[in-house]
């Protein structure tokens, strides 16, 4: 078939790409994955989770344990000693609120909702009887007013809502949980803007967790506590929670999170500084992991059974800030933070909270992001530079393995020394395409080189003189 | 999801246009609203002392009129200095004791005496407990005059600003008397002078999906519906008809005679009776007589272009002016302490194209002008102006 018109003649050859231009389209390559990374929230990007779970379990300082922070926990224990199941009555509640507060702790932080009241059938039925008592003239005589007496004592007495309010008035210091609500439809009914207290004079936009509407406790337990804190978590999409939002934006307004409202408790005259360390990550910072067993813990039990003189229970919690939550086999919310430690839910607002205080908070969006792309820009192209002046494969390999042994060590360096999460994968991946396309390059031109040498002394023999007197 | 552009319709059963009158009871708490289990009180009620009281017995009224709250809290927050020694449960009990004394049963009152915000100074604040077992479809957002509830008109009881609603209940607003409610699916429905409206059902699904169906017994409302996902029912009936949302912005408007009116601003909108169903465009109307079908459309009449005043202060009552609309021959004005005309609005019929405000109506207010023909059909409404009187 004869060539078309528009065809390039034959034996015409398009100009090949030259090694140079190979090398910074793998550049680019690893440059356009650290900007990705940059773009969608920071380090650790989508490939680098797993590296980074395992660095920031294995290699990175854990929280060192805290004197001042302690667990009460509603374990196994707590539950078989108290007879009950899960969810505990408000008047059980009610009891431990007041146990706590004979120790005069700092602070207490629940991780519970009290979104619904307690039931009330006992009580109408007893309201009931009262009324019938009054009405029909008993109540006036002194047998029936003694009756009455009696009926609304122990009418009192079984309101648990109300008197788990007394008790968090008494307390003075109690923290509650409130939720988030992310959804369409919630379980929590939602509340109107204001009730959880006065908003944080944040902007809203830029905060990574942001939620339709804001459930919390009902409205007598909320004005009888301290203040409310969400208890919402950032779960990454593999499941893995490896930030804390401290802040949340609702309908324009930003609450905060059960951590942050508790440092913003026990430490007023910091909150400038608290809430600047708060929004560090668009709100929602990477989290440094605790050492194991590192929260103190005491059961549930041990505070409701113990005498209220007790050294122990004195030693535990005087002065200190307790977090109360489930922990009971089943009934808690395990959280898988990185390298597969899973904890219960009440924990992460502890250490989160320890991380806040300490300023311990890793970040890794805004200008640190840009840091990221910038360390990779640089390595790659010194990396094209130094390809330029090696002269064999071996030098190239050689100056890839440092450069990204400098460029390990310096994200390691920056995530332990300053909290600051580099990405790392980018600029490898960029080094190792570079390294390939200029190990093909390379070889390309060996072989190239080797045809020449080859064809030179293929033809050679062939175009050598015949000595005078040898016939062909 | 498919989501709906916001609409608004109006449906109307008597010829009585008027707003209500701004009757707001100046009471002794210095306005009163339940909102979020939180009585919410216009002024900071102090610990004690004879204020103190006559609110108590005010708030005392409001907490037995409705049955569905069923336990009170009551909150004494004073300084650390005040609360030594239980003198902060003291208080809080002494005020828990009045609210006993004015009716409230004992065992549903108790008290507590949480720590003061740092610098503010004392107060009593008040949370409640409402039955769970009935869920909340609407709440009252905005009230003017005497508006009531009940689960059947002879047992109506007051309401008033943030009180909640629940299915099967009739609300109804007296005389010269309008309220705003809030449904649960956050619609709006605005209901105006001497109206009795059945609360039917709302159910909420995933998805946005909502199941609205409200009865206008008596009177008219008008309602600014949220948007709704696909499959999504809003439905306002009456004795003769049904009006069912297709589109985006509506108005409908129905009479006393049994006839209904619809008028259409944006969208569509099914007028459905026993003779057929019409479908009204937007800038169209239609209306339902007695035993018959639906009329065809007709044209709305266009949104008046108003002269002014538009803005400033005034020491004397302005004359509000706005140009004739053809086919207009009476014109609704209307006028609202705040712009959607949800507080305080009042409502005033004028023949020509100006019409003078009346002396009471001192300090801010919002304005706009709608054209009515002489079938009753209400058009588009002007742009919202204001002025400021300060005599």
């Amino acid at each position: 078939m004869p060539p078309s018109p528009e065809s390039p003649a034959r034996g015409m050859r398009l100009p090949r790409p030259s090694p140079a231009m190979w090398r910074g389209l793998a550049g680019v390559v690893g440059l356009a994955l650290a900007g990705v990374t940059a773009v969608t929230g920071g380090a650790p990007g989508l490939f680098e989770r797993g590296l980074y779970d395992q660095a920031a379990s294995r290699l990175l300082p854990g929280v060192p344990r805290s004197a001042d922070l302690v667990l009460v926990e509603v374990d196994d224990r707590a539950l078989s000693a108290l007879g009950e199941r899960w969810p505990l009555s408000r008047a059980t509640w009610a009891r431990a609120f007041r146990a706590m507060a004979a120790q005069r702790p700092a602070a207490v932080a629940v991780d519970v909702v009290f979104d619904q009241p307690g039931s009330r059938d006992a009580l109408e039925l007893g309201e009931d009887v009262l009324g019938a008592l009054r009405d029909s003239g008993l109540a006036d005589q002194p047998a029936g007013a003694a009756l009455v007496a009696d009926l609304e004592a122990r009418l009192h007495a079984q309101d648990g809502d109300a008197r788990l309010a007394e008790s968090l008035a008494e307390n003075g210091t109690v923290i509650l949980g409130a939720a988030a609500l992310t959804e369409d439809v919630s379980l929590m009914p939602p509340l109107a803007d204001g009730v959880l207290g006065s908003p944080l004079p944040l902007p809203v936009d830029s905060l990574r967790l942001q939620a339709r509407e804001v459930a919390g406790s009902i409205a007598p337990l909320r004005m009888a506590a301290q203040g409310s804190g969400t208890l919402n978590m950032l779960v990454d999409a593999d499941g893995v929670i490896r930030r804390y939002p401290y802040v949340v934006g609702v309908d324009g307004h930003v609450w905060p999170s059960l951590a942050l409202a508790t440092a913003l408790r026990l430490m007023p005259e910091q909150f400038e500084s608290l809430l600047r360390r708060a929004t560090l990550d668009d709100g929602a910072p990477l989290m440094r992991l605790p050492a194991p067993d590192w929260l103190p813990r005491v059961s549930l039990a041990d505070v409701l059974q113990a005498d209220p003189r007790s050294v122990g229970l004195d030693l535990a919690l005087r002065g200190k800030t307790v977090f109360v939550g489930v922990t009971a086999t089943g009934l808690h919310g395990q959280s898988t933070l990185p390298g597969q430690v899973a904890v219960p839910g009440v924990e992460i607002h502890a250490f989160a909270l320890d991380n806040l205080r300490a300023d311990r908070l890793m970040r890794s969006s805004g200008l640190v992001a840009l840091a990221g792309l910038l360390e990779t820009a640089v390595v790659l192209l010194l990396f094209g530079w130094r390809c330029r002046r090696s002269r064999t494969l071996r030098a190239v390999a050689l100056t890839a393995l440092g450069f990204g042994v400098v460029h390990v060590g310096l994200v390691g360096w920056l995530a332990a020394d300053f909290g600051w999460v580099l990405p790392l994968l980018p600029a490898c991946v960029g080094l190792g395409l570079m390294l390939l396309v200029d190990s093909a390059a390379r070889t390309e031109e060996l072989g190239r080189q080797r045809g020449a040498l080859r064809r030179l002394f293929v033809r050679y023999p062939q175009a050598a003189p015949v000595p005078p007197g040898e016939s062909r | 999801m498919t989501r709906t552009l916001p609409w608004l319709m109006v449906f109307a059963l008597s010829g009585s246009q008027a707003w209500a009158q701004d009757t707001t009871r100046s009471d002794a708490c210095g306005g009163l609203r339940f909102v979020n289990g939180r009585v919410e009180l216009g002024r900071k009620l102090e610990p004690k002392g004879p204020a103190t009281e006559a609110c108590l017995r005010h708030v005392a009224e409001a907490l037995m009129a409705r049955p569905a709250i069923r336990s009170v809290t009551v909150a004494a927050r004073l300084p650390d200095a005040e609360r030594l020694d239980g003198q902060g449960l003291a208080v809080a009990k002494a005020a828990a004791d009045v609210l006993v004394s004015a009716g409230v049963a004992r065992t549903r009152v108790s008290a507590v005496a949480p720590p003061a915000v740092p610098g503010e100074p004392g107060q009593l604040q008040f949370a409640y407990v409402e039955r769970p077992a009935q869920p909340r479809v609407a709440q009252v957002r905005a009230a003017n005059g005497d508006v009531s509830a009940g689960p059947s008109a002879e047992a109506l009881k007051p309401r008033g600003v943030g009180d909640s609603l629940y299915t099967g209940e009739l609300f109804q607003t007296n005389k010269d008397a309008s309220a705003e409610l809030e449904l649960a699916d956050t619609s709006r429905v605005r209901v105006m002078a001497d109206s009795l409206l059945r609360l039917g059902a709302i159910e909420l699904g995933a998805n946005s999906k909502r199941v609205v169906r409200l009865e206008l017994m008596r009177g008219s409302v008008e309602t600014v519906a949220a948007p709704g996902g696909e499959g999504s029912v809003f439905e306002v009936r009456t004795r003769g008809a049904v009006a069912g949302v297709r589109g985006t912005q509506f108005r409908v408007s129905a009479q006393e005679d049994g006839g209904s009116r619809l008028e259409t601003l944006e969208g569509k909108v099914a007028l459905g009776a026993d003779q057929g169903e019409v479908e009204v465009a937007g800038g169209h109307g239609s209306r339902v007589l007695p035993g018959a079908a639906p009329e065809p459309p007709r044209p709305l009449l266009t949104a008046p272009l108003l002269n002014g005043p538009r803005g400033g202060s005034f020491t004397t009552p302005p004359k509000l002016e706005w140009f004739t609309v053809v086919g207009a021959k009476t014109y609704r004005v209307e006028l609202g302490r705040t712009a959607d005309f949800a507080a305080s609005a009042r409502t005033y019929e004028a023949q020509g194209q100006a019409f003078t405000v009346p002396t009471d109506l001192t300090g801010k207010w919002f304005w706009r002008v709608l054209p009515v023909d002489a079938d009753g059909f209400i058009g588009f409404p002007s742009k919202i102006f204001a002025f400021d009187l300060r005599p």
